[in-house]
């Protein structure tokens, strides 16, 4: 992946965003700051507002109000030139079922401007490298869930983006390919890059993002760099890891059911 | 069980319908008018057994008249998808502690309550309410029969699509199809210029054949003088229903066993990019992906092969006068562009199933995506088109004007832009998941099953009564081009209202798409 140019703007700037369906209110009021060449986590319960925040900071969804600037340029769906230099996996990962694995990758990175050559050079470089090269010919609908997470992500970098959205980026991934993954993240984000992923899986995140937000109920409930911190402070009282302060900020919930 | 899965079926079509606005009301209205059809479609019944009946031929007229509404209603099926309806699937039932065979009752009882089939028990119920007035049948023996000899029906059009989707399973099957379906219609075109044809030997064969066939058999149950041979149509019917079951039900064992044949050019830039790239160099990596959506669907390709015999047949079939082969031109033409695709045409992204996402993601604006879906559709129907158009023209060449030549081509243009001016907004306002593999399924929602009948096929047998007097069309030439020109000018204005709609119903497409459970 190219090297760029660390930009001192934010990568990502959320003011006062708010996405609601009739009386519900998804996100509530979200103001987010995301610096540039960071893997920034984004984190809460089921339901919070996560997959939403994402849907509209990709053009998936319109926000109900507020505003989202993209390496300082202002972004809505019709924002089609700024598109093009971000990089998604979506939640259901969006994938055009009834192509085989190659050609989706292909079309993909035409769309996002590739010529034909640099387009099937690295769809080839990527099946490889992902473990998917012999399954190349095989309709994506035919897909095990974990090989469908590979392919979204590999459909998400095929075009070298400057923002990568990544929802559940690792969950149902073998090991191996998580590892890798990893690596290939920190290594964007090096490049100044950034990333922008959500994860229900806390110790992942806490290894591998500089920085991190709690959102609850819609709101934004904690945010703060990590950066190695062998300690983490929220209300004022320290807590020694990432899952302790989400399960403080979340609530624990009653595990007893009578009739289990 | 079963009864609380029926429930659910249709807690899932309201659902469906009340998620956006307006749509219960559309719903309410095309039921109305569904009700107001029916009632026709009755009292046209009702007219076929008094007809049956004051001829003195009670039993033919009716076992006609049952057999042409078996055919129409399957046809009707076979092309656009409307009747046989998988509505919940087996993979779906399985979540359920059903047996296999309880699965299959309930899918296909479900799907046997589809408009379609509904209309073909209204009218058989209509022919067994005139023959108990007319004192033939007593309706308690008549109404059973009309529900028996419909569910029959289903059936054997189900197993039919079953065996067809099966065939388009493997790499020779379309050339199996192709094959069948060309020898039947060559068949009927060498059976009707024969005399041998019309000689008793065979003329007892077709006759013992359709006395075997459901509406034979209903027939004779009906309507027979006594009641041993009316017994006798009754086990008839009973086996013909029995025969499309087992069928049915081992077509769906054979298919559910196949597994998808892994093949594919070697580079993923293939043929469908060198044609996309030559149709719309600006739109060519969607029109490449919707070409291979369209040819990769068993239905699509189904229509696609069947299109072209099926059309030709009408032109074959009939005598070659020249008022004729016009008026056959203008029909055929007007439909042939858009009647293998029109099934994809009117939902074009509810056969992307979860993918429908992807497009809001890419860096174009979503009308282009309906552009590419367009101009694909338009690309694969003017194959059959240009083969149609041939054919008729070479075998009219003597009784063609070049008037009417042109009058016939501006007529396929206006009716291709005016169907995918239709189909666009249909797309758009009236989204449904599909499910892609199967053959199976009402896949149109029912504004598109409207739209399709009336819109289309109503404009079709408008045409055939103003081609009336093809002499006198033909002089109107240019006019007919002005329309066609006017048509494209529709689809484009059409296109660019459409982007703003769309743009503003990305999200209820999404939900309705990406939301809904495949029906």
């Amino acid at each position: 992946m190219n090297e760029i140019q660390q930009n001192s703007a934010p990568a990502i700037q959320i003011t006062g965003l708010t996405k609601r369906y009739g009386d519900f209110t998804a996100v509530d009021n979200l103001s987010l700051s995301v610096p540039s060449g960071v893997i920034y986590g984004f984190l809460g319960p089921n339901g919070a507002g996560k997959s939403t925040t994402i849907g509209c900071l990709t053009g998936l969804l319109d926000p109900t109000s507020g505003s989202i600037e993209l390496l300082g340029e202002r972004f809505s769906s019709d924002a089609v030139v700024l598109k093009r230099r971000i990089g998604v996996m979506p939640e259901g990962l969006a994938l055009l079922d009834q192509l085989y694995a190659d050609e989706f990758l292909v079309f993909q990175a035409q769309m996002f401007g590739l010529d034909k050559k640099t387009a099937q050079n690295r769809t080839d470089e990527l099946l490889q490298t992902l473990g998917l090269a012999d399954t190349r010919k095989k309709r994506i609908a035919d897909f095990s869930t974990g090989m469908r997470k590979k392919i979204a992500f590999a459909a998400a970098v095929i075009h070298s983006p400057e923002i990568l959205f990544l929802d559940e980026p690792f969950e149902s991934i073998d090991p191996t390919t998580v590892a890798m993954l990893k690596e290939w993240l920190r290594r964007f984000a090096a490049g100044g890059r950034t990333v922008f992923m959500t994860s229900h899986v806390l110790e992942t995140v806490e290894k591998l993002c500089n920085h991190v937000a709690i959102i609850k109920e819609g709101k934004l409930a904690w945010n703060a760099a990590l950066n190695g911190a062998s300690t983490l402070e929220y209300g004022g009282q320290q807590y020694a890891s990432l899952e302790e302060v989400f399960l403080t900020i979340t609530g624990r919930q009653d595990s007893s059911l009578s009739w289990m | 069980m079963l009864w609380l899965l029926v429930r659910l079926r249709y807690k899932l079509i309201w659902a469906n319908m009340r998620t956006s606005t307006g749509k219960v009301v559309a719903l309410l209205c095309l039921y109305v008018l569904g009700a107001l059809v029916a009632g026709i479609v009755a009292f046209g019944g009702l007219g076929a057994a008094i007809i049956a009946v004051k001829a003195g031929r009670t039993e033919p007229v009716a076992r006609a008249v049952l057999a042409a509404l078996f055919v129409s209603c399957t046809s009707i099926s076979l092309f656009l998808g409307i009747g046989p309806t998988s509505a919940m699937s087996d993979s779906a039932l399985r979540a359920y502690p059903l047996k296999a065979r309880a699965r299959f009752l309930f899918r296909h009882l479900v799907a046997a309550l589809d408009p379609i089939w509904i209309f073909l028990l209204v009218a058989a119920i209509g022919m067994a309410v005139g023959f108990q007035i007319l004192g033939v049948t007593p309706i308690v023996f008549g109404l059973p029969l009309a529900l028996i000899f419909t569910f029959v029906c289903y059936l054997w059009a189900a197993a039919l699509l079953a065996v067809i989707g099966k065939l388009l399973e493997f790499r020779s099957g379309a050339l199996i199809l192709m094959v069948v379906v060309m020898g039947s219609i060559l068949t009927v075109q060498l059976s009707a210029e024969s005399k041998w044809i019309h000689g008793p030997i065979v003329g007892a064969i077709v006759n013992r054949a359709i006395d075997l066939s459901p509406a034979g058999a209903c027939a004779r149950a009906m309507v027979a003088d006594d009641w041993t041979t009316r017994l006798a149509g009754f086990v008839v019917l009973l086996i013909c229903g029995f025969a499309g079951a087992t069928a049915l039900r081992i077509a769906e064992i054979a298919r559910s066993r196949s597994g998808r044949k892994k093949k594919g050019p070697a580079s993923a830039y293939d043929a469908y990019d060198r044609v996309a790239h030559r149709i719309s160099p600006r739109l060519a990596p969607l029109v490449a992906t919707s070409l291979r959506y369209h040819l990769r669907c068993n239905r699509i390709r189904y229509a696609m092969i069947s299109t072209v015999p099926i059309l030709l047949l009408m032109a074959l079939t009939q005598d070659r006068t020249r008022n004729f082969q016009g008026s056959m031109l203008l029909i055929i033409l007007f439909v042939t562009c858009f009647l293998s695709t029109a099934v994809m045409a009117v939902n074009f992204f509810g056969w992307e199933g979860g993918g429908v996402a992807r497009y809001p993601l890419l860096p174009v604006p979503l009308v282009d995506v309906l552009r590419a879906h367009v101009t694909a559709s338009i690309a694969l129907g003017s194959v059959p088109t240009l083969i149609i158009f041939g054919t008729v023209l070479w075998l009219s060449r003597a009784a063609l004007s070049f008037e009417l030549v042109i009058f016939a081509i501006a007529n396929t243009v206006a009716g291709t832009f005016f169907f995918f001016t239709l189909a666009s907004w249909l797309t758009v306002l009236a989204p449904r998941r599909v499910n892609f593999d199967g053959m199976m399924g009402n896949v149109m929602s029912r504004t598109a099953q409207f739209t399709i009948i009336v819109a289309a096929v109503g404009t079709m047998f408008l045409l055939r009564f103003l081609a009336g007097d093809v002499v006198t069309l033909a002089h109107w030439w240019w006019e007919m081009v002005l329309f066609a020109v006017a048509m494209y000018f529709l689809y484009q204005f059409s296109m660019r209202t459409l982007a703003p709609v769309l743009a503003r119903r990305r999200e209820k497409l999404l939900d309705a798409i990406v939301g809904a459970p495949i029906s």
